[in-house]
């Protein structure tokens, strides 16, 4: 739909700029839903339409009938949060009619986008009634340009977001409703990573489940030595990730005899073997697992390795920071 | 009554396009509107949070030059008092590819009588418009002028556009950029100008979101503003004129703070129950205002209901506690996160618990 070398004469691209670039001023507002009104506010003043949809989730989020977006009424000028319509704007053959259920009936003109940037993947529906025009091409490609500033404005969001979660040793990141990550620092990737080593950014987040009373919205759960903490706003939740217990002073407590040996099971030596490579008796190093376990608290060893893994210690130069 | 919207207008609740409005003048220079224009604009914000206050220039000058090739480049910037003799307190300039006595040899020649630059009286009366050498004056013209022969040949300039941009409603900034080539023949076209200056209006958002991310190291928990060494706001957070406003500190746009002239380093200031955070940087300050003071403009009951958000209840349970509604209790606790700028129950719990205000 969107042409390549759409042009404009340049007194047009200056008033398209200048009302992009105040969308762009919008990134620091409190809350998604008052930066969706705004801008979709904003956007009246470039194309006009009656209502809008605006969904937003990760690129590798699955298809889901439920989902939360925001409903925009151009007339009234604000917008709301709604569940229902995203399966019909997504599913739509671009020819029927719309029958959001919150839009009243009537409104059949419509101009879909669906822009990507980073790891965000956003869907605009605007509609029209149906006794107004039909949108053109030109209202297509002026509203494509500014989708696509309205995207990077929502980006700058989820940066300057990242940016103000209170970091108290914790890794960040803002997720969508599926728990997949919009945008995450450094430290929470590596956290993850070291949590859950078959962890992709594709995949939701382990250790989050949906709220099956609400069907979305996420809930913190808390695996092996971590907490997962989430605050939601619309669409977006914003987790922080803790260590409930700190790894490193855990391991800290054991002597460089005692971690070698942790080490070498960790490798997949058993105490047998161990004994026979340090030439030590086999109840020796019994002893020393002992001392081990009080230590750290486990009863197994399996625990023991397990914990060493996850922790990162097995090959310290995979993550060491 | 119908109200115009774009290029359209609303009748009752009934959109309805306006033909007349769309008919699009086509004397003007065509821009292009694609995808990678929309990229470049994403990326020049996206920097704009992440670069220190003196990367930003030089980045977008080789960010620009993506667009536009020129040579050297000069972006001047500064905060538009009242008092303009005073001006130059907070000014900041950033040269691209030319040497720093380039700076001292425009101010000594502009300091003559009827200053020589003949782009200068065009940029004042024309805001907003690119201008070149060649819209002023023809060429012969140009190579007798004692500004040509004593500066542009100097430093290799051959072909340069200008434009001055007035303080918007995103800064209380005036800005000059200038552009220039070394080549005779490499004139700026008529489509080069219209796109720079279609692009203001990002170049300047960006340059305030900069300012105020970078030298007020986006907290929080705190009311971020930068202002001059006279209290004028240059960029604010929303919110903070509105805050100054209730403490009877803001007149017209500028902030009374006391002994704000000799500042020089980080100073904390003690007013009333307000903490203030100023910042000294090349002429600006940036100004933050505590917590502890926004969590004096939370009202009892808010107070009331943070204190128990504090001790680990649910909205559910302190509703039960107090006897309210849990739709009220929502309402006081968005209202005293909107107050307090957070947007968790931890972080309002670790802000107030570290102030010792519950």
């Amino acid at each position: 739909m969107a042409m390549a070398d759409f042009t404009v004469p340049a007194s047009v691209a200056t008033v398209l700029n200048q009302i992009s670039a105040a969308i762009y001023r919008l990134h620091d507002l409190a809350e998604v839903a008052e930066f969706k009104a705004q801008a979709l506010y904003l956007l009246t003043e470039t194309v006009a339409f009656d209502h809008a949809f605006w969904l937003c989730c990760a690129v590798d989020s699955e298809p889901e009938q439920q989902r939360l977006g925001y409903d925009f009424d151009a007339a009234k000028g604000v917008g709301q949060w709604h569940r229902n319509g995203a399966a019909k704007v997504t599913e739509h053959d671009g020819q029927s009619l719309c029958d959001l259920s919150t839009i009243q009936c009537g409104e059949k003109h419509r101009l879909d986008f669906e822009i990507g940037l980073d790891r965000a993947k956003h869907q605009l529906t605007l509609l029209r009634h149906e006794q107004n025009q039909p949108f053109d091409s030109f209202d297509a490609d002026v509203t494509r340009f500014m989708v696509e500033n309205m995207v990077g404005a929502f980006d700058l969001l989820l940066h300057h977001r990242l940016a103000h979660i209170p970091k108290e040793n914790c890794g960040r990141a803002i997720c969508d409703q599926q728990g997949r990550v919009l945008k995450a620092d450094s430290e929470f990737i590596e956290w993850m990573c070291r949590q859950f080593p078959d962890w992709t950014m594709a995949q939701s987040i382990p250790a989050l489940k949906q709220d099956p009373e609400q069907g979305l919205g996420l809930i913190a759960g808390s695996a092996q030595s971590m907490m997962l903490n989430v605050a939601i706003d619309g669409d977006l939740h914003q987790l922080k990730v803790y260590q409930t217990k700190g790894p490193q002073a855990e391991w800290d407590k054991l002597t460089p005899t005692e971690f070698d040996v942790v080490w070498r099971l960790s490798q997949g030596l058993t105490p047998k073997q161990l004994a026979k490579l340090k030439g030590l008796s086999v109840s020796t190093i019994g002893n020393q697992i002992d001392s081990i376990h009080k230590k750290l608290g486990f009863k197994k060893n399996t625990e023991v390795i397990e914990a060493f893994i996850r922790a990162g210690l097995l090959d310290p130069d995979k993550d060491d920071n | 009554m119908d109200k115009p919207i774009g290029f359209g207008y609303l009748s009752g609740n009934i959109m309805v396009i306006n033909p007349e409005i769309k008919v699009l003048p086509t004397s003007s220079t065509q821009l292009s509107l694609n995808t990678e224009l929309s990229e470049w604009i994403a990326l020049l914000h996206n920097q704009s949070l992440s670069l220190s206050w003196t990367d930003f220039k030089p980045w977008c000058f080789r960010h620009l030059q993506k667009l536009c090739p020129f040579d050297s480049g000069l972006w001047w910037s500064r905060s538009d008092l009242a008092d303009k003799e005073h001006a130059h307190w907070a000014e900041d300039t950033s040269l691209f590819n030319q040497s720093a006595e380039f700076m001292q040899n425009y101010a000594d020649i502009a300091a003559r009588p009827n200053n020589p630059d003949p782009l200068n009286r065009h940029l004042n009366t024309n805001p907003g418009t690119f201008f070149s050498i060649w819209d002023v004056m023809d060429k012969a013209r140009w190579y007798q002028t004692d500004y040509y022969k004593e500066h542009c040949a100097l430093y290799g300039i051959e072909n340069a556009i200008s434009v001055l941009t007035l303080p918007s409603s995103c800064s209380n900034v005036s800005h000059i950029f200038s552009f220039y080539r070394q080549r005779a023949e490499h004139e700026f076209t008529v489509a080069e100008k219209s796109l720079l200056g279609s692009l203001l209006p990002h170049l300047l958002q960006a340059f305030s979101c900069n300012l105020l991310s970078s030298l007020s190291h986006a907290n929080q928990a705190a009311l971020s503003g930068v202002i001059d060494r006279y209290g004028e706001i240059i960029v604010a957070e929303e919110g903070l004129r509105q805050f100054m406003l209730d403490k009877g500190m803001l007149t017209g746009n500028r902030i009374t703070l006391p002994n704000l002239q000799y500042i020089s380093g980080p100073t904390k200031l003690q007013l009333d129950d307000m903490a203030l955070d100023l910042s000294f940087h090349e002429g600006l300050i940036a100004l933050q205002v505590h917590q502890s003071s926004l969590a004096a403009k939370l009202t009892p009951r808010q107070k009331e209901i943070c204190q128990l958000i504090t001790k680990g209840l649910s909205n559910k349970e302190i509703a039960h506690l107090l006897g309210l509604k849990i739709s009220t209790i929502n309402n006081h606790v968005q209202q005293a996160f909107k107050v307090l700028k957070v947007h968790t129950r931890e972080a309002a719990t670790a802000y107030l618990v570290k102030l010792e205000l519950c």
